[in-house]
């Protein structure tokens, strides 16, 4: 089973210690992409989306759990081994802006990847920065000699992208792309990624709060809740039929016209996400689920199969 | 309307041209014209600075003497000249030097935190414990006065400061998304440093040294004042306002015209250096 996976998650905790408090921002999370899929991961914020995205990518590394990328466990790499590995995964952040340095020009910029990977030849880089620029549907001659402040925040993530693609990597952590971005440029953006993964066979893992956006791109959905893995399973199944309380409560508080279902739409999440400090016993969403009983305080649900391909930690989870 | 609430109006629409005249213009003006004679002071006709003329002691302006002489008849604008050749020397060295270090200590604590942070942050505020010129005298006073060891201690004693700042503007961009991508294309925390972080924290410390030219000038002034700068006879701006500090009744030119120079010169430092200051800031928040 684990074999066929691209990138293995198995039991991944990452801690963090902040203002002398420790917690764990993501606990006990597993799951696997398969090779040329894309899985969405969505939460609400502070759910450790982004921790699992960046210690995917082991900035940090979990403190417990493996991550395997093609069966080669991550943590146990060395460092030159893992620099080498790094060609392999890139990542493309939120801001697109504050993820490109203000100073350098787009130039520089793409270069830098291909001189760290020891790329000398000067023409061979130039050829390779004006190829990607093209393949994010940039025009080189424009663009190579700016600074990210000339241009909006849709070309930044374009270059960002670009960046990402240079190293020819098979697999993109995309950390929330479209966040800070215009609706009509996160189609553009959006497309631009799905184009780009047909060309050059790429595996996206594609970390977003917006439930819309990753309906669009994802093969496979996880959901997330307060740093542990509700429900994963086909993106249809997840959207259409539920299993989780919270996913459905996630769905049903889209303020959205394109969700047509009207089971979900009745309903909307209540309450506060408790601390990851202190955090709930027996299930965690317990506190602000409608379906709670005394079983939900003293065990924490397993990940279970309920229908084929759908996982699902809840002990009481939605019927159909 | 009262007439003060009238003049203060008047005084915040100065045009922005004339603003940037008296702020900018004339103070580079007056650096630059500085700065070359104290260059080329040895081609331009001056007296020797060294040589007195006992017929003409305390002399007012004069066709002969521009500026008049000081009490032992030497020429007191040639001893100007010479002695901001000192003043700037030392002015220009010192906050080079306490620039370098500064930014070494505050880019490698504020990027790599931790016990080496904790350790930088304490011997900084050890060095701000002891009053800037009386540090200074205590060391000068044990190594004895002369050009370098006032460059090394007044270097010293603007490392503090520079640290602080390039730590505060490494602490921003360490935690920028652009370092994180960096690490994730493979580069190595040097790397990082020199061609991530460096570029963007160079200039608003730049920015900054005028200020601390400035700062260094008057503490040197203040130090030949007190008899601790480098010793006589070679000219210093400070030496002479000390020098003509008991004739100050009957002879002001010759405290004031030097004490003229000196304000001047800082004041227009600090103009200029404000300046780049702000439109280095500008561009920052543009971006």
């Amino acid at each position: 089973m684990t074999e066929q996976y691209l990138l293995d998650l198995q039991d991944v905790t990452v801690e963090y210690d902040y203002q002398g408090q420790h917690f764990a921002a993501v606990e006990g999370v597993s799951f696997g992409i398969l090779k040329g899929e894309t899985l969405g991961l969505v939460g609400e914020s502070g759910c450790g989306k982004s921790s699992i995205g960046k210690s995917i990518i082991q900035l940090p590394p979990p403190t417990k759990g493996k991550i395997l990328f093609e069966g080669k466990q991550l943590s146990n790499l060395s460092n030159r081994a893992l620099q080498r590995m790094r060609h392999n995964m890139q990542i493309i952040f939120q801001d697109p802006v504050a993820s490109l340095n203000p100073r350098r020009k787009v130039r520089n910029i793409l270069s830098e990847p291909l001189i760290i990977s020891g790329v000398k030849e000067k023409k061979q880089i130039e050829e390779r920065v004006r190829f990607v620029l093209n393949a994010v549907n940039m025009n080189p001659d424009t663009t190579v000699d700016k600074r990210p402040h000339e241009f909006s925040g849709g070309q930044c993530q374009r270059i960002c992208i670009a960046r990402a693609l240079i190293l020819e990597p098979k697999f993109i952590v995309c950390d929330e792309p479209v966040s800070s971005l215009d609706v009509s440029i996160q189609a553009q953006i959006l497309n631009l990624l799905e184009d780009l993964k047909r060309k050059h066979d790429l595996t996206l893992l594609f970390i977003s709060h917006d439930l819309a956006v990753v309906k669009n791109i994802s093969d496979r959905v996880a959901v997330m809740y307060l740093g542990k893995l509700c429900e994963i399973g086909a993106s249809m199944e997840i959207y259409e039929k539920p299993l989780h309380p919270y996913t459905h409560g996630l769905i049903g508080s889209v303020p959205s016209i394109l969700y047509e279902n009207k089971k979900i739409r009745e309903t909307e999440l209540i309450g506060e996400i408790p601390s990851l400090m202190n955090p709930p016993s027996g299930c965690r969403f317990r506190t602000r689920c409608s379906r709670s009983e005394e079983k939900c305080e003293n065990h924490e649900p397993d990940l279970r199969e309920i229908r084929k391909g759908q996982f699902v930690a809840c002990h009481f989870p939605l019927e159909y | 309307m009262t007439n003060i609430t009238k003049f203060a109006q008047r005084l915040g629409n100065i045009p922005p041209l004339v603003n940037a005249i008296f702020t900018l213009w004339i103070p580079a003006v007056w650096i630059s014209c500085l700065l070359a004679m104290v260059i080329f002071a040895d081609l331009l006709p001056l007296y020797d600075p060294f040589e007195s003329d006992f017929t003409a002691l305390k002399v007012r302006g004069s066709p002969e003497f521009w500026l008049g002489t000081d009490v032992l008849g030497r020429d007191i604008f040639s001893r100007i000249i010479y002695g901001s050749r000192t003043s700037l020397t030392v002015g220009f060295f010192a906050p080079v030097c306490g620039m370098l270090i500064g930014l070494f200590l505050g880019i490698v604590s504020g990027y790599y935190r931790g016990r080496l942070e904790s350790l930088v942050v304490g011997l900084i505020d050890i060095i701000l414990a002891f009053p800037n010129i009386v540090l200074a005298m205590c060391i000068l006073f044990f190594a004895g006065a002369s050009i370098v060891n006032l460059i090394i201690v007044l270097s010293i004693t603007s490392i503090p400061a520079n640290t602080r700042i390039a730590r505060a503007s490494t602490l921003t961009y360490a935690k920028r998304d652009f370092v994180l991508a960096a690490r994730a294309q493979g580069a190595s925390h040097l790397r990082i440093l020199w061609r991530e972080i460096l570029p963007n924290i160079i200039l608003p410390q730049m920015a900054y040294i005028l200020s601390f030219m400035s700062i260094i000038i008057m503490i040197e002034g203040s130090l030949a004042f007190l008899g601790v700068g480098v010793p006589p006879p070679t000219p210093t701006l400070g030496g002479m306002i000390a020098q003509g500090f008991p004739d100050i009744n009957t002879d002001p030119h010759i405290t004031f015209l030097p004490a003229l120079f000196l304000f001047l010169t800082v004041l227009s430092l600090n103009l200029i250096g404000d300046q780049l200051r702000s439109r280095v800031a500008v561009r920052e928040s543009a971006i």
